[in-house]
């Protein structure tokens, strides 16, 4: 295994020194192209036929550190083909359920689908008919309801003693975590089934989470209890039809960016939808958490974003998060689309930046130029101010996703990270504490990589405090599992 | 008897799932069908297959036209029937020989009426005539038409 720090990228970037100093010869240059032929970066993108019962990983690298123990849930499409017709948009495959186990030093892994209307559907006609995000429907569907689409294939949290597998567009899946069966779709209330759920709830420090569900211009506000019980849901209208796939929130207001990526034109698929319409600018919509009428609403320069941390407030009111944005929408737009095909149009890569709302005045959106995607926080700082932002970050030229992890410090202003080199792609990764500790980032940083090289999955522990030190503990699966989203640790 | 929203309407979501909202309007329910002096006409026998829940009741309208079908006005029967188990079977007497066509739904809140979600998302469950599908959009009347013969004719409709 290759254990090199990357380097900060705007140092690389800074002068003509630094870039003089990359080792980036004809012949290296060759060896990396023959390598990536060798190490195929499609696997990420490929289909897992099967179900993976509970396998011992292989450790491959150093020792599981003590007092680590806890299953990483994770969610993500596994299967995209079928002989009559394929997802041809990565966002539309069944939803996968990887849950990495630690446990006395040594780790597990097992993986089940997710049991949908759609995978059904699509099973029996031995086609992808049941559409998706950018995928068409085909003949031969039965969409009554979105939750006929969801793939419940983005994210995945924790409700009482159940997973919810969430989609954007329909209800929550339950899921057993121990056997990873599916429970069903979650109605939080009779009149309330099939309605849209976003993948990306914040969550209150007793463990209640505030969500999003939208059609359009409309929206509804969601609180659910830690136990999974509704406690209220609130119809909101936005000021415009954009897109939303996160949002963000302080101890006192809901923070919605609304990207100039809007729905218009009426269409089977919402990519076909939504156009991308810079000259409107981003807007972000600002509740009051104690009176969901109460709004404001500012303006910023256009930008895109899937991505952002949870939010602080000053006691005078100025708001502040991490977004890791781009200029357009292409990722989505395109890429996701080429990936399925197999190739890879070159892309923005995300940057992560910091957004700052003051009580009055302009909004700030300062780029760190610090590549970044699936950013994650130290959760126990809740809505309060965080000093670290974990995220996947470094990208080959030739290929879509992730090499390297990356930890900003945004008191130091300092980027530390860690390459894993050509032959890895790296899927999100989350922090969890230290047991006992108190200090934030005082614990560990895990999550997979596909080893493209070894066509398998990797799992990963990090110290999160020296992760440019590389992992302190690597485990090989005897698979590959196609790339996930999003995830959560729930320690044991 | 009260009276549910007019038509059958198409409403294009605009959320992840565009286009798959589908809003079942109908006749007025309840009502005993509309039939005709015993021993004229033609016997419809409707059996009803009930796979998710065997409480409630279905609320089923029958159509003669296509405009009538669109527009969800004029049934020439509007049934509710009662639901104990996994089967409903029920006849509709006296029809004139021709095309029909049935929409209905699975009252299990005891509204009388088709509940929607505040997307406008149907909550229970509806079928139609042929079994066809929702798709995104409900079944028109070619899908779900079927001829009615001199002597009897039957449907049997999947629900759940």
């Amino acid at each position: 295994m290759t254990l090199s720090p990357l380097p900060d990228r705007r140092r690389v970037l800074a002068g003509a020194a630094a870039l003089a100093a990359l080792p980036l010869t004809p012949e290296l240059a060759s060896a990396a192209a023959a390598a990536a032929v060798a190490a195929d970066w499609r696997i990420a993108f490929g289909d897992l036929e099967a179900d993976v019962a509970p396998q011992a990983m292989t450790l491959v690298h150093g020792k599981a550190p003590a007092g680590l123990a806890g299953t990483l849930y994770r969610n993500g499409g596994a299967k995209f083909r079928r002989p009559g017709g394929d997802a041809t948009h990565w966002f539309d495959g069944d939803g996968l359920i990887r849950a990495f186990t630690l446990a006395d030093g040594k780790a597990t892994l097992a993986a089940r689908f997710i049991d949908t209307p759609k995978r059904r559907a699509d099973t029996a006609a031995r086609a992808v008919i049941s559409g998706g995000f950018g995928t068409l429907p085909g003949p031969g569907a039965h969409i009554g309801s979105p939750d006929d689409v969801s793939g419940a294939n983005i994210s995945v949290i924790r409700r009482g003693d159940r997973l919810w597998a969430l989609w954007e567009a329909g209800s929550p899946f339950a899921i057993d975590r121990t056997s990873l069966a599916t429970i069903g779709p979650v109605t939080l209330r009779e009149d309330l089934a099939h309605m849209p759920f976003l993948a990306h709830p914040r969550f209150e420090p007793d463990g209640r989470i505030w969500n999003l569900g939208q059609v359009g211009d409309r929206a509804v506000i969601w609180q659910v209890e830690a136990s999974g019980t509704l406690q209220a849901v609130t119809p909101i209208q936005l000021p415009r039809a954009s897109y939303i796939h996160d949002f963000t929130m302080t101890d006192r207001h809901l923070v919605i960016v609304l990207q100039p990526w809007v729905y218009e034109t009426p269409s089977l698929v919402p990519l076909q939808s939504l156009k991308w319409r810079p000259a409107l600018g981003t807007q972000v919509l600002i509740l009051d958490k104690a009176d969901l009428s109460a709004r404001r609403i500012v303006e910023l320069p256009s930008f895109f974003a899937f991505h952002m941390t949870g939010a602080s407030e000053t006691p005078d009111g100025e708001i502040r998060f991490d977004i890791c944005t781009t200029p357009t929408p292409d990722f989505a737009t395109r890429t996701a689309v080429e990936v399925m095909k197999g190739t890879y149009p070159p892309t923005p890569v995300p940057e992560l930046a910091l957004l700052t709302i003051p009580r009055a005045g302009s909004p700030r959106l300062e780029s760190t130029g610090v590549a970044a995607e699936f950013p994650r926080t130290d959760n126990r700082v809740g809505t309060g101010p965080h000093r670290y932002t974990l995220h996947a970050t470094g990208q080959s030229p030739d290929r879509p996703l992730f090499r390297g992890v990356g930890v900003h410090d945004w008191k130091t202003q300092t980027a530390a990270a860690f390459d894993f080199g050509p032959d890895h792609l790296v899927e999100e990764m989350v922090f969890t504490p230290r047991p006992g500790a108190t200090e934030e980032f005082d614990g560990w940083i895990i999550g997979p990589t596909l080893n493209l090289r070894a066509g398998r999955s990797e799992l990963h522990v990090f110290d999160a405090r020296r992760v440019a030190d590389g992992p302190v503990a690597s485990w090989q699966a005897g698979l590959a599992i196609p790339a996930g989203l999003h995830g959560m640790f729930w320690r044991a | 008897m009260g009276r549910m929203a007019g038509s059958i309407r198409n409403r294009l979501m605009a959320g992840m799932v565009a286009a798959s909202a589908l809003l079942l309007g109908g006749p007025g329910f309840p009502s005993p069908a509309r039939a005709a002096e015993a021993g004229s006409g033609v016997d419809l026998d409707l059996t009803f297959h009930v796979h998710k829940f065997p409480t409630g009741a279905l609320m089923v309208a029958v159509f003669d036209s296509e405009a009538a079908y669109a527009s969800g006005e004029k049934p020439v029967a509007a049934l509710r029937l009662e639901v104990k188990g996994d089967t409903v079977h029920t006849v509709v007497p006296g029809l004139k020989a021709g095309r029909y066509a049935i929409k209905m739904f699975h009252d299990l809140n005891g509204s009388g009426k088709l509940t929607l979600n505040m997307f406008g998302i149907p909550t229970e469950p509806v079928a139609f005539s042929n079994n066809a599908k929702i798709n995104m959009r409900a079944p028109n009347w070619t899908e779900t038409a079927f001829a009615l013969a001199p002597g009897a004719g039957s449907q049997s409709i999947d629900i759940d």
